[in-house]
């Protein structure tokens, strides 16, 4: 490790020590070190007295916007109790009275009586927490250590060590570790996670994306099919049972395929597939493409749905299948996934089109919408359209041409709104999907459709 | 000792601990992670240094009330530690014993620190100043603030942990060039 490294590293130590997220195997790097190193005491103290010091000016600040808001001060208390001194002849008070910051400790004491009672310093140590839930939305599982389960997960929950699993293609989950590193997957994604000599990531299906800070061990994702060393960077990865894909935004990944041990280091702006039946290349990532057609006819690969072959008289088609959410609704829905796989990735323009072709059994709305991301993979919400029950004739086939312009982000997402783009374009599309509410109506697609006008010129040319 | 001699004697205890506080309290604050603990140490340093005041003599400079209280602090933390010696942040015997020695040393830079942070302060942006404070303030986190904010927590922490390198490095250029 250079010497700039090993400068934020204990730089990165001390704050998490100073803030009490340290994990139990950092706190004993730093112990080590403090034991053998002066310098690094000297960098210690300075910090903490930097921290001291803040911590005194901010316990200022709040006394003195109490005292400009008319609290008691010390002469006001003095003339209330009339003459004589302010102090008591008894000396079963340990601190001296007269003094303001002392005073606000006393205060500030009490109050952390009460916050020390959710404070994770606390919890047994066979449940350490590691990381806290940032962002969520849609149906997800958690499993903790010990089997434990939880579907009912909300921002600011603080976990240890388990496995989340999207259930349904509208999920999406992110979670931020005490160092700052975050990872976050949407759809049907099943992710396990854990943090002890360091961090461990399995991706057993789906895809997810991290952004990643500097690590003293690197931080490792496995996959069915290959293992990925992660020091410090932006990434994205897509796994299924037989290959894994990796984009690299930032920094770099080393994967190495397990079938035969071959690796690979990534650098930033490339991408590789791991598979036991392809030469393991590095590619840079492709250009963006603005329009994509659905592929059904190829088979089920990266779809959400119940898929059928196709027949003399009908084409391939994914079929709606069913989801309880937590207030015990069913919600019947489908998707594929766009910009996935080596494929290049798919960017929405201003003036984009979505053609859907399905059927309904009954005549009822439909939920259209896409999941987006950012070009370095972070969750760029989701957004929707709405279609009334008249515009589909029951047993019929639709083929209908939404505006991007009337999308809107969805409603679910609007305790993160803020940090969310306002707008779908010129962001990737992740997913597309369709669902309908409650009511089983035989909702099934056979075709989704992305273009632009000047692409749907150029075509017809 | 006459009521009216315990009675001065405890003022100039008095007197000395409220102007010495905060270079104790943070000779503490060095040792412990959990400004809890802090408070619960101080008001145990400030027990012991008025039950023990007979013994220091007051006829010495002025840094020797902080030095013979700090030597006390460290009594107390490390009596604090053997009470919390199973919670998981607790640094072991000979790690508090190297760092209360070397913070022993450090006693009249850490005031320099203090003040030139004072400084450093102002020079921030008013809103930077008050968010950097924030997340000072006991009780208070950046998750917390940023939830409250409905901001991203993660740019939060960037954005404090850069005013704090900001003051961080504010302190050491006017340390280096003597100006406090």
């Amino acid at each position: 490790m250079t010497q700039r490294n090993m400068t934020q590293r204990i730089k990165s130590l001390i704050h998490a020590y100073s803030v009490g997220q340290i994990s139990s195997a950092d706190f004993q790097e730093l112990e080590r070190i403090l034991r053998i190193d002066d310098a690094v005491r000297e960098q210690f103290l300075h910090e903490m007295s930097i921290r001291a010091a803040l911590e005194d000016v901010a316990l200022e600040d709040v006394a003195q916007e109490d005292v400009a808001f008319g609290a008691s001060d010390s002469s006001a208390v003095e003339e209330a109790m009339g003459e004589g001194d302010l102090l008591s002849d008894s000396l079963e008070s340990s601190v001296p009275r007269n003094s303001n910051s002392l005073k606000w400790t006393l205060a500030f004491a009490a109050i952390a009586a009460t916050l020390l009672m959710t404070a994770y310093l606390l919890l047994p140590s066979g449940d350490a927490k590691i990381a806290k839930i940032t962002g969520l939305s849609g149906p997800l599982q958690w499993t903790g250590n010990g089997g434990r389960t939880a579907s009912t997960l909300s921002v600011g929950t603080e976990l240890s060590g388990g496995t989340i699993e999207g259930m349904s293609p509208a999920s999406w989950f992110e979670l931020e570790f005490y160092d700052g590193s975050t990872f976050m997957i949407s759809g049907t994604s099943m992710l396990t996670f854990s943090e002890v000599e360091q961090k461990e990531l399995f991706l057993k299906s789906g895809s997810f994306s991290a952004s990643v800070v500097p690590q003293r061990k690197p931080m490792l994702v496995h996959t069915r099919s290959a293992v990925l060393e992660v020091l410090g960077t932006q990434f994205e990865v897509e796994a299924d049972r037989s290959e894994t894909i990796l984009n690299v935004s930032e920094g770099k990944v080393r994967l190495k395929r397990l079938s035969d041990g071959d690796s690979v280091v990534v650098p930033a702006n490339h991408r590789v597939v791991a598979s036991s039946d392809r030469e393991m290349s590095l590619v840079p990532v492709p250009a963006a493409v603005h329009q994509w057609k659905s592929q059904l006819h190829l088979g089920p690969n990266r779809t959400h749905g119940e898929w059928s072959n196709p027949t003399n008289d009908e084409p391939a088609k994914l079929s709606a299948v069913p989801y309880n959410t937590k207030q015990n609704k069913t919600i019947y829905t489908t998707a594929l996934k766009v910009s996935a796989g080596d494929n290049p990735p798919v960017v929405l323009k201003s003036n984009s089109k979505i053609r859907v072709r399905g059927r309904l059994s009954s005549e009822h709305l439909i939920y259209f919408g896409m999941t987006l991301r950012q070009p370095n993979g972070e969750f760029a919400g989701r957004f929707q359209t709405i279609r009334p029950a008249e515009n589909f004739t029951a047993g019929t086939e639709f083929d209908i041409l939404l505006d991007l312009s009337d999308y809107r982000l969805d409603p679910s997402l609007n305790h993160v709104k803020s940090r969310l783009p306002d707008e779908p374009f010129n962001l990737i599309v992740d997913t597309v999907w369709c669902h309908t509410l409650y009511d089983q109506v035989g909702l099934t697609l056979t075709e989704v459709e992305l273009s632009t006008p000047e692409a749907e010129s150029q075509a017809d040319e | 000792m006459t009521k009216s001699l315990q009675d001065k004697r405890y003022n100039e205890f008095l007197s000395l601990f409220a102007r010495n506080e905060r270079a104790v309290r943070g000779f503490v604050r060095s040792l412990l992670p959990n400004w809890q603990d802090v408070d619960d140490v101080m008001q145990e340093v400030g027990l012991v240094c008025w039950q023990k005041f007979s013994s220091f003599d007051q006829t010495g400079s002025p840094d020797d009330f902080v030095r013979w209280a700090c030597v006390i602090a460290r009594f107390e933390v490390l009596r604090h530690r053997r009470k919390c010696a199973r919670d998981r942040l607790v640094l072991s015997n000979d790690v508090i014993e190297l760092l209360a020695d070397d913070a022993e040393m450090r006693l009249t830079r850490s005031e320099s620190e203090r003040k030139a942070v004072e400084h450093c302060l102002e020079r921030l942006q008013r809103p930077e100043r008050r968010l950097l404070l924030s997340v000072h303030t006991p009780g208070d986190s950046i998750a917390g603030i940023a939830a409250d904010l409905g901001v991203n927590a993660r740019r939060l922490y960037s954005k404090v942990n850069g005013l704090r390198d900001l003051v961080s490095e504010c302190v050491r250029q006017r340390l280096a060039q003597g100006d406090v």
